[in-house]
């Protein structure tokens, strides 16, 4: 924080890898400074626990904070993310849709959807060889999943999204 | 084709239904929403009146044309499809009166071929919310391509976002004008923000400042475009193209205003602008106006010889023949007859779930236009592809080679 401090009519931009709470206590530190510095996060922030933390910062503080995101929005109106979202009301009764929730259930999705393609004999093998058949699976999330032998990330995909002062995120363009 | 008058008129496909006494009364069955045994009934709000009439006019005849063929066939599934056509005059205000009169009163199925951009700002979350497919709406607005793709939204046609990125490409590529000599003309409203954002889009990628971009424009309309006219002439010396995103009468006013200046500026609009409007209006005041101006298409030249183009020539000499064969009607046909294959593919059980994840199928679907239609759950929009014309000294529009 120092040394932004030292910088700060350098700086326009931090790009922050860190978790909410050090998140939050360095984007009201650097907010106090007063100079117009756009903050980034990646998603293993826990962007709904950062918004909640900043949220009630006040809007100066929470303005210009930008998180780059692997799922998108949980309240989209996406084909999987509506099934999302209803999965989440019958089955998780008072969860609010949330990044972190909707990861963990393409998730679940993935590996459920492997189990069907192994088969009834199941094995680390054959679960592992039906993963790699994937290619090309759409849920509804804005990107096909594929798998390979030689490919064991299904997606490479990345949203922007821009903190509101309500403490909800707005998706952004980042080209 | 009966022309809607005033708010509320029924399609002609209803009342021709109607009075060949092919809208029998069905017992009430547990179906969706517009959706008897006998028939499927859609609705669209759309201009009918005002400067973006002919807009709406001719979405119209190119759905009912489509809607015609499949019902002289003996409809889908053995239902009849009918279109409830609304005007709300390109005016969001009475969209939203417009779009509530069809889903809570008239109790449409769904949504097709409504027109405009800052319409869709109203229509788009209110079907949405509602759970009404909203399916070919005439704009290539981003709003209606949210990443994922909103279950109940579905495109037909390439963005604004993809029209004037060919356009930029082919001004800097083609004709080696620089980034910095290309100004926008745009309507102001949410419909020329969504193509100055394309164009800005692709100025970052040329490393040119979108801010620095000069903009003009008018207001949605209104053919006020003497202030976007005199910044134009003011800036002669810098500009060399201006990309327009405009209604017919608004570009042609502009035009015109600016090639009376005898300046050297190569001008395009996106598709929206309704064509063979524009020509025609140029054409009115002599063909050095219309000669040259370039437009950016989202079908394919609707007098070509291809094979979904002739079935459209011929039906439309059928069930329209007042109609000459135009961009925007052919556009509502292609909408139409994609809808209509995603409804035979639904099967006898219509819903609006099981009809969308009959849309989601759809994969390299060829009908014909020179372009194949996919569609799936993350992939709502069927064609992206973008096509090319200039109109001619005769005011005729020939294809143009973007690339």
């Amino acid at each position: 924080m120092a040394r932004i401090r030292q910088s700060v009519s350098k700086v326009k931009a931090v790009a922050m890898v860190a978790t909410y709470q050090a998140a939050i206590q360095f984007v009201q530190r650097v907010r106090s400074l007063g100079a117009p510095i756009v903050l980034t996060n990646v998603s293993a922030v826990d962007s709904d626990a950062l918004a909640e933390g900043l949220a009630g910062a006040g809007p100066r503080t929470a303005s210009d904070v930008v998180v780059t995101q692997i799922v998108p929005l949980p309240g989209s109106k996406a084909t999987a993310v509506l099934r999302y979202q209803q999965a989440l009301e019958k089955s998780a009764l008072g969860e609010h849709p949330g990044f972190l929730s909707l990861e963990g259930w393409i998730v679940g999705n993935l590996l459920v959807e492997g189990l069907k393609r192994a088969g009834r004999n199941l094995d680390t093998e054959t679960l592992v060889e039906a993963l790699e058949g994937m290619h090309g699976l759409d849920l509804g999330i804005g990107t096909t999943i594929s798998f390979g032998p030689s490919e064991h990330q299904g997606s490479h995909k990345v949203w922007g999204t821009m903190l509101q002062p309500d403490g909800t995120y707005k998706a952004i363009e980042l080209e | 084709m009966s022309r809607p008058n005033g708010s509320g008129a029924l399609c002609a496909t209803v009342l021709a239904a109607v009075a060949a006494g092919l809208l029998r009364p069905t017992p009430a069955r547990a179906q969706a929403n517009g959706v008897t045994d006998a028939e499927v009934v859609f609705g669209m709000s759309a201009a009918f009146s005002g400067q973006a009439k002919e807009l709406g006019r001719q979405m119209k005849v190119g759905i009912d044309v489509a809607f015609a063929a499949a019902n002289e066939a003996g409809g889908v599934h053995g239902r009849k499809l009918a279109l409830v056509a609304m005007d709300d005059g390109y005016e969001p205000a009475r969209t939203q009166t417009a779009m509530m009169e069809l889903v809570e009163k008239r109790k449409v199925f769904g949504i097709v071929g409504n027109v405009g951009t800052p319409t869709a700002v109203v229509a788009v979350p209110y079907a949405v919310e509602k759970g009404v497919l909203f399916f070919g709406a005439f704009t290539g607005a981003g709003l209606l391509r949210n990443d994922p793709p909103d279950r109940f939204v579905f495109n037909y046609r390439a963005s604004y976002a993809e029209e004037t990125a060919a356009m930029v490409r082919y001004l800097i590529e083609v004709r080696r004008i620089k980034p910095s000599q290309i100004a926008v003309f745009a309507q102001e409203d949410a419909y020329g923000d969504a193509g100055f954002n394309g164009v800005a889009h692709m100025m970052r990628k040329y490393r040119r400042d979108p801010a620095q971009v000069i903009r003009v424009g008018y207001k949605r309309n209104t053919t006020d475009v003497a202030d976007a006219v005199k910044i134009v002439r003011q800036n002669a010396s810098k500009i060399r193209a201006v990309i327009m995103v405009p209604t017919a009468k608004a570009a042609a006013r502009f035009v015109q205003k600016l090639k009376d200046e005898r300046l050297d500026i190569v001008f395009s609009a996106v598709s929206f602008v309704g064509s063979n409007e524009l020509a025609d209006e140029l054409m009115q005041l002599g063909p050095r106006y219309a000669e040259g101006v370039i437009v950016t298409q989202v079908v394919p030249l609707p007098t070509s010889k291809a094979s979904a183009i002739l079935k459209y020539q011929q039906l439309l000499a059928r069930f329209a023949p007042s109609e000459k064969p135009g961009f925007v009607s052919l556009e509502g046909y292609v909408a139409a007859s994609i809808l209509i294959e995603a409804l035979k593919r639904t099967g006898k059980n219509l819903t609006t779930d099981t009809l969308i994840d009959a849309i989601e199928g759809i994969k390299g679907w060829d009908m014909g236009i020179g372009v194949p239609i996919t569609f799936g759950p993350s992939e709502h929009q069927g064609s992206h592809k973008v096509w090319g014309t200039v109109i001619d000294a005769q005011g005729v529009y020939r294809t143009l080679e973007m690339e």
